[in-house]
């Protein structure tokens, strides 16, 4: 009896011991993975963690809502601050999946955009993408210029590539539909607007080659499969810089951009130094940092001051965003089932 | 001796097991019982009951019934005529309001917009401006949004008011309730789901046929394979399985697509001019997933070979049987239990795949485990997910039943 007792009385120790250990755990930042983690490690992590930050453990996830919501449904929170894409944002802010963020304890924001503080309370935006218009100037000397010229089969003959879903698409037909970029979204959901994109769409539908990947759009442009394509900034800079090509992105068309986000899992131990974490990510030094990793531009206009002008050239600059469209992800939260259906409808016949 | 018994194939095998009986209950008998009975367990905990939570969620309603149970209940005594007494609207306001502080107005939001898209908007707009119940309720929400002055909208919510709904399952077969209550297809531009599953089933049987067609003869050769190369062919066989299916896909793409290496080799050889279309279509869809699921089918069928007796061929040749007739009579339908067992591993392993043709298919070859993926991932409509789960899962199951036949008539046929 004696024996089994001790034996229950150390197993009882190390479990307890192990679910100590387990709740002392480090701030856990989550991103997907790739060049984009490795940007964020190198501008922001490192940085943070050798200026007397806390110690920073990451993981990566690949962007499904579902991950962070069965977290905080269970209780069992092991992420701290994650990167989010704009829809969820707002719908795991709106179903209480993050913490609201506390601007005060955030630093100066006072050249922060609009868009990356106003966007939601959960949420602080990083990084500005965009989907640009691409063609590789190897290929094409003078290249399409506007929207309207990626529909003009006849002065561009050849394959064009898009994002395959309605989400950009229908956008950038709207644009080649004549409609300006501040008018895009009210167009949309207007009476007939998904209508008239759709019949814009028609009009190249056998020109179209859909990519699904962003790395894809990339490689049909590369291997030539596409002559003109939508693509992510970030990825055309990285082709351009790593294998030598000479993609140009037609900013003047207008682009459809998006921010990145960082929120902080609800009900998360490690509140505190997570808000420490996202304010040194927009604080300047860190969002000057950020760009010269990946080809996507910072949310805290006081990082352009002193940026390298070779590395700001390729990003989203403040005139650059002034023409495009802010994606406007309350739109899609809404109507992304019923359009993406109706896409594939389409798509198929 | 009864394992030789037990073991043993044929007719008058068969028989004799039908009069060897079980001997009787005994402690060697509980001593087995209490092995298995953790597995037992792990399996109802961890596999039965999850499963039985998911399928409750494909009829569920429990988000509009704990968002709004007075306006529930108030809408029971409207007839359902123009818009609903002002009671009702007070009704509404509050539960709104409860459900802001509460933070339910996110799923309640959620699951009105999967009635119809854009009421997310409607209820995060009506719930954040409800602090205090308004003193005129009826203009008051009116005034926030004019979708609360149109009576579909009442309509619809009355309809799903229940604890429990059918309208995932026929949006599962694109059928849905007009606000008066009747059943009806939904527009054409949205039909999907039906041909999805027709698709679906299309796909997986067609790669099952093209496995069995290339699998049944890689099987037979690795059974009757010299012990000295039957090492190197299994680990040709296998290898494929130590690559991930996403890198496999994605290889696809460079030695498929119009500028890939298939077509700029035949080019370069002069054989053809432009490109032959080998991607975004059925037929890279049916390459890659045969590719990915061909080990499958090998297996089983290798393994049932291998229980064929290698003189029986032989024998029925020394019969006076011809090699065709002699495959056809003895050896096809002793593998019988290894093909239907490889053709139900393909057929179930194809149903469920959507990366694969995601990746290499065109529009029109989308399976509808993308959908039940994009709705549990992204949208978080668990709802429809659900039901368009459980009904692959049904027909998985028919087609289960069948081929189990198919699979034990085969054997004891002769």
């Amino acid at each position: 009896m004696g024996a089994v007792r001790l034996k229950i009385a150390c197993v009882a120790m190390l479990m307890a011991g192990v679910a100590t250990a387990a709740s002392a755990r480090d701030l856990t930042v989550v991103s997907f993975g790739g060049s984009l983690q490795d940007a964020i490690r190198a501008a922001f992590i490192t940085p943070f963690v050798d200026g007397g930050g806390a110690k920073v453990i990451e993981d990566t996830y690949d962007g499904a809502l579902s991950k962070i919501t069965a977290q905080v449904e269970t209780g069992a929170t092991k992420w701290d601050v994650i990167d989010v894409e704009s829809n969820q944002l707002l719908q795991g802010c709106q179903e209480g999946a993050f913490e609201q963020l506390d601007h005060s304890k955030l630093g100066d924001l006072s050249k922060v955009l609009p868009a990356a503080k106003d966007f939601s309370p959960c949420g602080v935006g990083f990084l500005t993408g965009a989907q640009v218009l691409v063609y590789d100037k190897a290929k094409l000397a003078d290249g399409p210029k506007t929207w309207a010229d990626f529909w003009d089969v006849k002065k561009f003959p050849g394959k064009r590539g898009l994002k395959f879903g309605p989400k950009n698409t229908l956008e950038a037909a709207l644009m080649a539909d004549g409609v300006p970029a501040a008018d895009v979204y009210e167009v949309l959901s207007a009476e007939g607007g998904v209508d008239r994109a759709f019949k814009k769409l028609d009009e190249i539908k056998s020109d179209i080659v859909w990519w699904k990947l962003g790395a894809e759009s990339i490689q049909q442009l590369a291997s030539g499969e596409t002559v003109m394509a939508t693509a992510y900034n970030g990825r055309v800079v990285a082709a351009n810089r790593d294998e030598n090509r000479q993609f140009e992105m037609a900013w003047d068309a207008g682009s459809i951009y998006f921010l990145d986000y960082f929120a902080i899992l609800s009900g998360s131990e490690k509140k505190e130094d997570a808000e420490k974490f996202i304010a040194y990510a927009i604080g300047a030094e860190g969002q000057r940092e950020f760009p010269s990793h990946i080809g996507y531009g910072p949310t805290n206009l006081a990082a352009f001051e002193g940026m390298d002008a070779k590395v700001s050239a390729e990003l989203p600059t403040e005139e650059r965003l002034a023409s495009s469209v802010f994606r406007d992800d309350k739109y899609w939260l809404d109507h992304n089932d019923e359009l993406t259906q109706r896409f594939n409808v389409w798509a198929a016949q | 001796m009864a394992l030789e018994r037990a073991l043993a194939t044929g007719p008058s095998a068969s028989r004799e097991r039908a009069a060897f009986r079980l001997p009787r209950i005994g402690r060697s008998q509980f001593a087995a019982a209490g092995l298995l009975a953790p597995a037992v367990f792990a399996t109802i905990v961890c596999l039965v009951i999850p499963l039985v939570m998911f399928l409750v969620r494909g009829v569920s309603n429990s988000e509009i019934v704990t968002a709004l149970p007075t306006t529930i209940q108030s809408l029971q005594n409207w007839d359902g005529q123009n818009l609903p007494p002002d009671e009702t609207f007070a009704r509404l306001a509050e539960d709104l309001s409860v459900a802001r502080t509460s933070g339910k107005l996110g799923e309640l939001g959620r699951r009105m917009n999967i009635m119809v898209p854009g009421f997310r908007t409607l209820v995060m707009k009506t719930g954040t401006q409800m602090q205090t119940v308004p003193a005129e309720p009826r203009t008051a929400l009116i005034e926030i949004d004019k979708r609360w002055g149109e009576p579909e909208v009442w309509q619809l919510l009355r309809q799903e008011s229940g604890r429990w709904t059918d309208s995932y399952f026929l949006a599962s077969i694109d059928l849905k309730r007009t606000p008066g209550g009747d059943i009806v297809q939904v527009s054409p531009d949205q039909k999907i789901f039906v041909g999805l599953f027709v698709r679906t089933f299309a796909i997986s049987i067609s790669v099952t046929v093209i496995c069995l067609l290339i699998g049944y003869p890689a099987a037979y050769v690795l059974a009757s394979a010299s012990p000295k190369w039957v090492g190197l062919l299994l680990l040709l066989v296998l290898l494929p399985f130590w690559t991930s299916t996403l890198v496999r896909s994605t290889a696809w793409i460079v030695l498929l697509q119009n500028e890939g290496l298939i077509n700029r080799t035949l080019r370069a050889l002069g054989i053809i001019d432009g490109s032959l279309p080998l991607f975004a279509n059925r037929f890279a869809v049916l390459v890659a997933m045969t590719h990915v699921l061909l080990p499958y089918m090998i297996m089983p069928i290798y393994a049932a070979m291998k229980a064929v007796p290698a003189d029986q061929m032989r024998a029925a040749g020394s019969l006076g049987a011809t090699p065709p007739r002699a495959f056809r009579r003895v050896y096809l339908p002793q593998t019988h239990a290894g093909v239907a067992a490889g053709s139900l591993l393909v057929f179930i392993l194809a149903l469920g795949y959507y990366v694969t043709p995601a990746i290499v298919g065109g529009p029109g070859d989308q399976m509808i485990s993308y959908f039940i993926a994009l709705f549990t991932n992204e949208s978080l409509n668990w709802g429809l997910a659900s039901a368009l789960g459980t009904l692959l899962l049904l027909a998985t199951t028919l087609f289960y039943v069948v081929f189990s036949r198919f699979g034990r008539s085969g054997a004891g046929a002769h």
